[in-house]
């Protein structure tokens, strides 16, 4: 090994070591007790020192032994820790950053002043408080690196790859650590020293070039490319040895391949084990109290999606906190809790990678949007007025856009969501926002699980294969045009066919690739592949529809990047190419999405509400002293107004003869609590929805029907329960009761009963 | 006297020669992919062993008139700084030595759209070598509608 490469080795480690600190630092200050933390750092620090004096690189021996001063008397309980001292701690982790940054490119220490920084340090270790001269210094950069934590300065080159995360605590005691204990000085006593020996006996983790592993896995594509050319010869041969050969290849290289995706496969962690000193600092400038949670750190990510998720990441956290979450202040005059909540979470869904980035902060503030959306000319004035809350949400990705008027240090410089959005669209990947005035904003960021391999549907057309990603399709239909009744319509210009209740729109994939054949080979019946993108939903027509395989994505290089069809190309099973295609691409280039945002096909709602799967439609009615209720759409059959004169006695029941059966009618205000009796007056006409159960119809008796609504699935439990409802959802600034119609017929059944068994029935409505 | 080896191929009739260190190797029967909405020099892409490289149909890049029915076989795989890519011809000739006494400055009647690619000529005993400037072939900034240069992985 040449001096180099120990030098290499020991700047490694020690970005490690300080990124490892950097957690511990803030961890500590939310449990400065925790003396075993604190043994931690100490020890962290004391190896750096120890390395750092092997190399005789006097400046960071110096500030290491500094702050292990002030360590020291932590440890011993001489001094206790308070911001101040954090604030030195982490300052100092700073500088040492930018002196190994330093060193890393020069090969020695950069020259620089460190001695206000010790002197701080010193005096803090002795228990003094700081004057006013003594304040802490920044080092040189880390004011620009501390904002622009986006490219922290190991981000940029991320020549070593961490394979294994299995054993952190071994880290520390591989490779340089063990030289250390040559400089080990008397001052370290304490028994986890000899716990850190022992870990010597656990394998240490293996570090390994990115670029080694990237070689490695193009090469293991390429393997289970080369032994799907050999299967078909053991079938043809027929050979019985051969073909064990052949099925043992085939077996290893399956091995080969799923062990090789794994070994790329990174913890979330990696890149979140930076967020809670980020959200502190970003805190701090804001004036803000943050309090960071993290769920599903253990969810695992393409190394290179995770690379690529970073600076997003940063970018969307930083916005949360300094436009999304209020000051103190303002959240105890709005009632919340002093300290904001910043949720980060990460879980699998559908084969996709969910983050959810969620702040229980102001959430947007929809009229500045529009103020804003008006004043840099993204909509007229007339337009930002008609404009619903997520068509607003929508124009935040926009570039240039920034409602903070104030350009802080931190975000609102108008390079935000839109770079943000490209970003998380390069990867593969969607963005969507949804914000609560007053409740706060949630932000979901869909990426697939790795970049290497994803599955896509082959289709044929005019002769040549071509693969479209799973992600952008909906579904397929096959439409036969000879049956009559469904056939293909005429919509300014563009063919359109129905599809349940909505229109949808159809591009010929031969037209949009410029084959030249005149018509799709004449065939009454069509393949239709149904795809959304940029919030279009289409019909791409194909010759046929074949089979759905894991593709390995290659870039199709420069000569063809002004083709926008395509978004790369795979190599399949026999070697040939098939072109991968661009759902958006293709979108944008048939002029498809340009022609449906200006002449919508459907109503709104139809096209780009009904499609997103976390909504459902409800219908909203009223009763007398309750003005929103909501019931789920798919409990209602139907719309009826009925005329008082239809309406007949049986018993106490009242009911009306519908279809061939009898429908009871039910009046809602008596089982749902809030609503007051309405007046019947004899000329009324009465609105009924008409719900089945068990498939007898049941009149349920409304004031007034108002609207078919879209709202999200997340229904907020009414606390405490009330009489009839289920919970309610928001709708935009207001919120909907939706009513619990099962406990309503229940409540009414109970009644019908309780004029014979009325203390049983009593017993009954106490405990239900 | 400076001497270079020159690997030499046939097309259209014309006999082409481009530095043989730039040339990584010949292939044949590479199948090629066509790419709608490509350029017409861009015959498609192959795959050379799990790598993608632009396959450069020669008689466009060269404005040689077009043969009934083309029927390349055989491409040459250029290599030049990162980049790759194939050069479809009819036919390869054997790697020879050239002596830059015999070379001389292309031809008047050249076709406009070769010349930025002809660095000249060799007269030889028998025959004329036509010498291919590789930046030429990898230059794509002239032609319509065309990014910069290739960059291939």
């Amino acid at each position: 090994m040449s001096d180099d490469d120990i030098l290499d080795e020991f700047i490694i480690e020690a970005r490690e070591i300080l990124d490892q600190l950097d957690i511990d630092f803030v961890k500590l200050e939310e449990t400065p007790d925790d003396i075993k933390l604190i043994r931690n750092i100490f020890r962290a620090v004391h190896t750096l020192k120890g390395n750092s004096g092997f190399f005789s690189l006097k400046r960071l021996e110096k500030l290491c032994h500094a702050a292990e001063a002030m360590l020291g008397k932590l440890r011993d309980g001489v001094i206790g820790l308070d911001t101040t001292k954090t604030t030195t701690l982490l300052s100092t982790l700073d500088t040492l950053r930018v002196i190994i940054e330093g060193i890393e490119n020069n090969q020695k220490e950069p020259s620089g002043d460190d001695s206000g920084l010790i002197k701080t340090l010193l005096l803090l270790a002795s228990g003094q408080a700081l004057s006013p001269e003594n304040k802490i210094p920044q080092p040189e950069k880390a004011q620009s690196e501390t904002v622009a934590a986006s490219s922290p300065p190991d981000s940029e080159k991320p020549l070593l790859d961490d394979i294994s995360l299995e054993h952190p605590s071994a880290k520390t005691s591989s490779g340089l650590s063990g030289q250390t204990t040559e400089t080990e000085n008397a001052e370290e006593h304490h028994p986890e020293t000899e716990d850190s020996a022992n870990h010597q006996d656990v394998v240490a983790p293996v570090k390994v070039n990115l670029e080694l592993l990237d070689q490695l896995m193009s090469l293991v594509s390429e393997m289970v490319l080369a032994r799907n050319r050999l299967l078909p010869f053991s079938i043809e041969f027929g050979d019985h040895n051969f073909s064990n050969a052949v099925r043992t290849i085939d077996l290893l290289t399956q091995e080969l391949q799923e062990r090789m995706m794994k070994t790329r496969m990174q913890p979330i962690s990696q890149v979140w084990a930076k967020f809670p000193r980020l959200v502190r600092d970003v805190a701090n400038e804001c004036n803000k109290k943050v309090s960071l949670l993290q769920e599903g750190t253990e969810t695992e990510l393409d190394r290179s999606l995770l690379d690529a998720i970073r600076d997003p990441l940063v970018h969307m956290i930083r916005n949360s906190i300094d436009h999304g979450l209020e000051t103190p202040e303002e959240r105890i005059r709005a009632g919340k809790p002093e300290v904001g909540k910043l949720l980060l979470k990460a879980s699998h869904e559908n084969g996709m990678v969910v983050i959810t980035i969620a702040d229980d902060g102001a959430g947007v503030n929809y009229d500045s949007v529009r103020k804003k959306a008006v004043s840099s000319k993204l909509v007229t004035a007339q337009e930002a007025e008609n404009l619903q809350e997520y068509q607003l949400l929508e124009l935040i990705f926009e570039p240039g856009f920034s409602t903070k008027d104030a350009v802080s240090n931190l975000s609102g410089r108008g390079v935000g969501m839109d770079v943000v959005k490209t970003n998380i669209a390069n990867i593969g990947g969607s963005i969507d926002i949804e914000s609560l005035s007053g409740k706060g904003t949630t932000i979901r960021v869909k990426i697939p699980l790795t970049l290497a391999i994803m599955p896509a549907l082959f289709v044929r057309c005019n002769q040549e294969q071509y693969a479209i990603p799973q992600s952008s399709i909906l579904e397929m239909v096959r439409l036969d045009l000879s049956s009559g009744d469904k056939g293909l319509e005429d919509f300014y210009g563009t063919p359109v066919f129905r599809l349940r209740d909505s229109l949808v729109p159809l591009l010929y994939l031969y037209q949009q690739l410029e084959f030249d054949h005149d018509s799709p080979e004449l065939s009454d019946v069509i393949n239709i592949v149904i795809l959304q993108s940029s919030g279009v939903r289409f019909g791409l027509i194909v010759d046929e529809v074949q089979n759905i395989q894991e593709i390995v994505v290659k870039p199709l290089g420069p000569l063809f990047k002004d083709i926008t069809d395509f978004g790369g190309a795979t190599i399949l099973g026999d070697g040939r190419v098939a072109l991968i295609i661009d759902v958006d691409g293709i979108a944008i280039q048939s002029g498809l999405v340009a022609k449906i945002q200006s002449r919508p096909l459907n109503e709104e709602h139809a096209i780009t509400r009904l499609d997103t799967e976390e909504e459902v439609s409800m219908l909203l009615f009223e009763l007398e002293g309750l003005e929103k209720l909501a019931i789920p759409l798919d409990l209602v059959k139907r719309l009826e107004i009925i005329l008082p004169a239809r309406v007949q006695k049986n018993g106490n029941r009242h009911v009306v003869q519908y279809d061939d059966q009898i429908m009871e009618l039910l009046y809602l205000e008596s089982y749902v609590s809030g609503a007051k009796p309405k007046n019947w007056n004899s000329e009324d006409t009465i609105s009924v929805i008409v719900h089945y159960q068990d498939d007898i119809p049941i009149g349920l008796v409304v004031s007034q029907v108002h609207d078919i609504i879209y709202t999200t699935k997340e229904l907020h439990a009414a606390n405490p329960p009330q009489k009839g409802l289920l919970g309610c959802v928001s709708l935009g600034e207001s919120v909907i009761n939706v009513i619990n119609i099962d406990e309503i017929i229940a409540m009414h059944r109970l009644i019908d009963v309780k004029t014979q068994y009325s203390v049983v029935a009593e017993l009954l409505s106490e405990t239900s | 006297m400076m001497a270079a080896d020159y690997a030499t191929f046939y097309l259209g009739g014309h006999y082409f020669g481009v530095l043989a260190n730039h040339v990584l190797e010949v292939n044949h029967d590479l199948e090629i992919t066509y790419v709608p909405k490509s350029p017409k020099t861009i015959r498609g892409i192959m795959n050379l062993r799990g790598q993608l490289l632009p396959a450069i149909d020669m008689y466009e890049k060269l404005g040689l008139p077009q043969p009934e029915e083309k029927q390349e076989k055989i491409s040459i795989i250029l290599q030049s700084d990162s980049m790759l890519l194939a050069l479809l011809v009819d036919d390869v000739g054997p790697i020879i030595p050239l002596e830059d006494d015999t070379f001389e400055p292309p031809p008047n009647n050249f076709p406009v759209t070769s010349r930025e690619l002809v660095l000249g000529v060799h007269k030889l005993p028998e025959n004329l070598i036509i010498i291919l400037d590789k930046k030429g072939i990898v230059n794509f900034n002239h032609h319509k509608n065309l990014p910069g240069p290739l960059r291939i992985n």
